[in-house]
């Protein structure tokens, strides 16, 4: 018995170091990434100063924003995981209206001008005032919406509904008709870093779906996922509402 | 301008990498996957590669082993740009042969550094692999022509092409691939829509050439298709093969002529067999008819002395006649369930009065009931011929003969053995005893009688069982000679047959001349004629036909209890056509006919009598084969 659980626990170890070593190794290499392209924009800047005109310049500078925003993007998801993972993640509770929040959320990714793919907001709700951690919510909200744009076929449509079923949770849906997740995969997209074959080819890191989790999960609430391959996905976000007085 | 491909899947890093490129001057292809990088390195032939290693999908890795498994790109220089930074993986793009590997973030002066060195040092190797392919085009004793493919232009030429086309370089470098072609040939359409699609990527052909006079020049020529810059060539290698197509032909003149020849053998031994056993019929009958005649004993043992002479040449000329067949392929096994003990007893008895004679001792080792599936007859003639030169090279002692089945290989195989106590043969003589018409003491010092085919027929059987033949023997002590074959497990599906058995010699019956039943003899010839008539008056009446028309005719006049039918009736409609005539005429559908021939007939030729004829007799036939025949004939009306 002994050696049996002894075996058990060292196997579980082992698998976690390999699960550790991965995880730094991809972050190494995207943290990489975005350093290469800062790095090779800030030279390009520096040796053509004088030739460069500052439109082309421009270009470059916009090159060097986005990238520090994908660090960090990135540095804030990994950070946040590492404390959730801790359990040194806090909430700070304020008031805020869930119909307003997604719908400003709505057009802000639509007038972007990142995505090919459209997010039409709709709703039976006016207003909806919940104390809520603002941050994590957006965290969730951003990161769902983002995933079903990204995956969409350019000018296939994003639905986004926010309803209230039975007056105690806060129902969101986001239905796309992108590429879907193989079945296989659908039991592993919430593992860090974990991306699906199909999904290689698109930009991102793997950390959003577990970031959204663990955000929803401090909120009390849950995410479930539906999804076809090649047909599309749909994503339900349940929350509890704790309603202002 | 130099020309870079820049392959990354990051669009970030790409529109960098290309940004500061361009600005350095070169010419820039970007591609934002492996795929579409493999695909742009083949259509555009850059002059250096660079490439990102971790990539979805097609990885950095397997686009370089697919660029330098076509021709086309092999030669570029291959730079791996990568995040990942481990030594294991920087060793590990080196080794697999990438010319250069460059960790990201990228410092761009060193880049450029990199990029020139590589593509100054590819440049040398080019060079180099230009005076090599310029010394080998030129220096080759083969026609090299480069042609393409889309309109059939020559690209280039070398001095052999010149030399077997008989037109100057300048001149080939002018024409259309297609006048080099025989168009004639279906093979030769090579060029231009349709043919080139059916190029493959290599090919080898045996075809033709035409030269400048429009000659046809036989060539074997493999070709290579490449692919460059998008546009597709054809790299031809031509060798004059006109020597050696003369020697070919030559060679299967010869073999057709000696084939021929060995046909015509086969053929002039069949017919002589004919020929010879016609007038043997006469020679034979008559004796046969004059023994019982004479009543004077010396003039009795003269007319055995022709009976016995007329035979001998007979089996002479059946050992002759199947050596023939079996040579000509014309023969194959029937096979049947045999008792094989039954057949080598009957082969011992026949020739036991020979044996007798020499005071030569036969012994009969074989078990009883052995069965088999074999020909009888072939098995047969085989035992015959090895018994009967083991009886005839004995002077004194004895002859044995063995039998069993054995198992070899997993197969039941049938072993005969026959050994003797009798002169025996020199080793040096073994290989010659196998040939026809040979004898260890030939000429003047031929001491056995014997036409010297008995084991050449032997062997040819034995091929035809997929055995083997050989001898053990000690010269003065005496030979064995060993029979193996392995026995055909499929049993026969038809064991009709058409000669019938004679058993027993006629019951003789007294009865008027005037009752006896009338028969038609179809025969062309006189003497066979009468010594049938001999053989047959106390049996029946006699018309005599001389050829198939008046036979036919005959029929239809007279209504015979028989016919009797020679086969080869002289030059009008021959015996087979008669008869099938025949059977058209009222009441004569199931009337017996016999077949009377000089032919030994093969198993197909006996499939075929037996459709039209209830009997057949082989000439020439004696006495009692015929007075059976014929009585059982009659009798059954």
């Amino acid at each position: 018995m002994h050696e049996k659980n002894y075996k058990q626990t060292l196997a579980t170890l082992e698998d976690l170091n390999r699960k550790k070593s991965m995880f730094i190794s991809t972050l190494s290499h995207d943290f990489r990434t975005s350093l290469t392209a800062i790095s090779m924009n800030l030279q390009m800047l520096e040796m053509y100063d004088q030739k460069w005109t500052p439109q082309k310049k421009e270009t470059l500078f916009k090159r060097l924003k986005k990238s520090m925003k994908t660090m960090i993007t990135l540095l804030d998801e990994v950070s946040m995981l590492a404390k959730a993972f801790d359990g040194k993640l806090t909430i700070n509770l304020s008031e805020l209206d869930f119909v307003a929040f997604c719908r400003d959320y709505a057009e802000k990714v639509n007038n972007s001008g990142e995505y090919t793919s459209k997010v039409i907001f709709d709703t039976n709700v006016e207003t909806l005032a919940v104390h809520t951690d603002s941050s994590f919510f957006g965290q969730v909200v951003n990161n769902l919406v983002i995933n079903a744009v990204k995956f969409s076929p350019a000018g296939e449509e994003v639905r986004m509904n926010l309803s209230v079923p039975d007056g105690f949770y806060a129902v969101i849906t986001l239905t796309d008709k992108g590429i879907g997740i193989p079945e296989k995969d659908l039991e592993k997209i919430f593992e860090p870093f974990y991306r699906s074959d199909n999904a290689l080819q698109y930009p991102g890191s793997g950390l959003g779906l577990p970031v959204a989790q663990r955000a929803v999960e401090l909120l009390n609430g849950s995410i479930e996922i539906e999804s076809i391959e090649n047909k599309g996905t749909k994503a339900t976000i349940k929350l509890p509402l704790n309603k202002a007085i | 301008m130099k020309k870079i491909l820049v392959i990354e899947d990051n669009s970030l890093l790409l529109d960098s990498i290309s940004d500061f490129l361009k600005e350095e001057g070169f010419d820039i292809v970007k591609a934002i996957n492996g795929e579409e990088g493999v695909e742009l390195a083949v259509r555009n032939v850059p002059d250096i590669i660079l490439s990102d290693i971790y990539m979805p999908k097609m990885n950095g890795y397997e686009v370089f082993d697919a660029l330098k498994a076509n021709v086309t790109t092999s030669l570029i220089p291959f730079i791996f740009i990568s995040a990942k930074a481990e030594k294991e993986d920087i060793l590990y793009g080196l080794k697999l042969g990438a010319d250069d590997y460059i960790i990201k973030p990228i410092d761009f002066p060193e880049l450029l550094n990199r990029i020139l060195t590589r593509i100054e040092k590819a440049q040398n190797t080019i060079q180099l692999s230009e005076v090599k392919y310029q010394a080998l085009f030129e220096t080759a004793n083969d026609a090299i022509l480069m042609v393409r493919l889309k309109d059939g232009v020559v690209i280039d030429a070398n001095l052999a092409a010149s030399r077997l086309l008989g037109y100057t370089k300048e001149e080939l470098l002018k024409i259309n691939g297609d006048n080099i072609f025989d168009t004639s040939d279906q093979d030769a359409s090579l060029f231009t829509e349709p043919g080139y699609r059916y190029w493959s990527d290599f090919v080898l052909v045996d075809t033709y050439w035409k030269n400048k006079e429009g000659a046809r020049i036989p060539i074997h020529v493999s070709g290579k298709r490449i692919q460059l810059i998008g546009e597709n060539y054809i790299f031809l290698i031509a060798r004059d093969i006109t020597e050696l197509k003369l020697k070919e032909n030559a060679i299967l003149a010869s073999k057709e002529k000696a084939e021929e020849s060995d046909r015509l053998k086969s053929s002039i031994l069949a017919n002589m067999s004919h020929e010879l056993r016609t007038p043997l019929n006469g020679i034979l009958g008559f004796a046969e008819i004059l023994k019982e005649e004479l009543r004077d004993p010396e003039q009795s043992s003269m007319v055995d002395n022709i009976r016995i002479s007329g035979k001998w040449l007979m089996s002479t000329l059946d050992a002759i006649l199947l050596l023939s067949q079996l040579e000509a392929g014309r023969i194959s096994p029937t096979l049947n369930e045999t008792n094989i003990s039954d057949v080598i007893h009957s082969v011992m008895t026949s020739i036991e009065s020979m044996a007798n004679e020499k005071e030569i001792v036969v012994k009969n080792n074989v078990p009883d009931g052995l069965v088999i599936s074999t020909d009888e007859k072939l098995f047969g003639q085989l035992v015959r011929q090895i018994l009967d030169n083991a009886v005839k090279f004995t002077i004194r002692g004895e002859v044995t003969v063995d039998a069993k089945i054995e198992e070899k290989n997993g197969e039941d195989w049938v072993s005969v053995r026959v050994s003797d106590t009798g002169i025996g043969i020199n080793p040096e003589h073994i290989e010659i005893i196998f040939h026809e018409f040979r004898q260890v003491s030939e000429g003047l010092s031929r001491k056995f009688q014997g036409s010297g085919l008995g084991l050449t027929i032997s062997k040819k059987i034995i091929q035809l069982f997929r055995g083997e033949i050989h001898v053990e023997s000690e010269p003065g002590k005496g030979s064995s000679f060993y029979i193996k074959f392995p026995i055909p497990q499929v049993l026969p599906l038809s064991d009709k047959k058409v000669t019938p058995k004679i058993t027993k010699v006629v019951e003789e019956k007294v009865v008027s001349r005037d009752q006896l039943p009338l028969v038609l003899i179809v025969e062309d010839n006189l003497m066979n004629r009468e010594l049938t008539s001999f053989f047959l008056k106390d049996i029946c009446r006699l018309d005599h036909a001389r050829d198939g028309r008046s036979a036919i005719r005959m029929a239809g006049e007279k209504q015979y209890a028989a016919i009797l039918m020679d086969l080869n009736l002289g030059d009008d409609i021959d015996g087979v056509e008669t008869a099938h005539k025949i059977r058209e005429i009222k009441g004569y559908r199931n009337l017996p006919i016999i077949a009377l021939t000089g032919y030994v007939l093969l198993n197909e030729e006996q499939k075929i009598m037996s459709e039209s004829f209830s009997y057949y007799l082989t000439k020439p036939f004696d006495r009692n084969s015929i007075v059976s025949i014929m009585t059982k004939t009659l009798s059954k009306e």
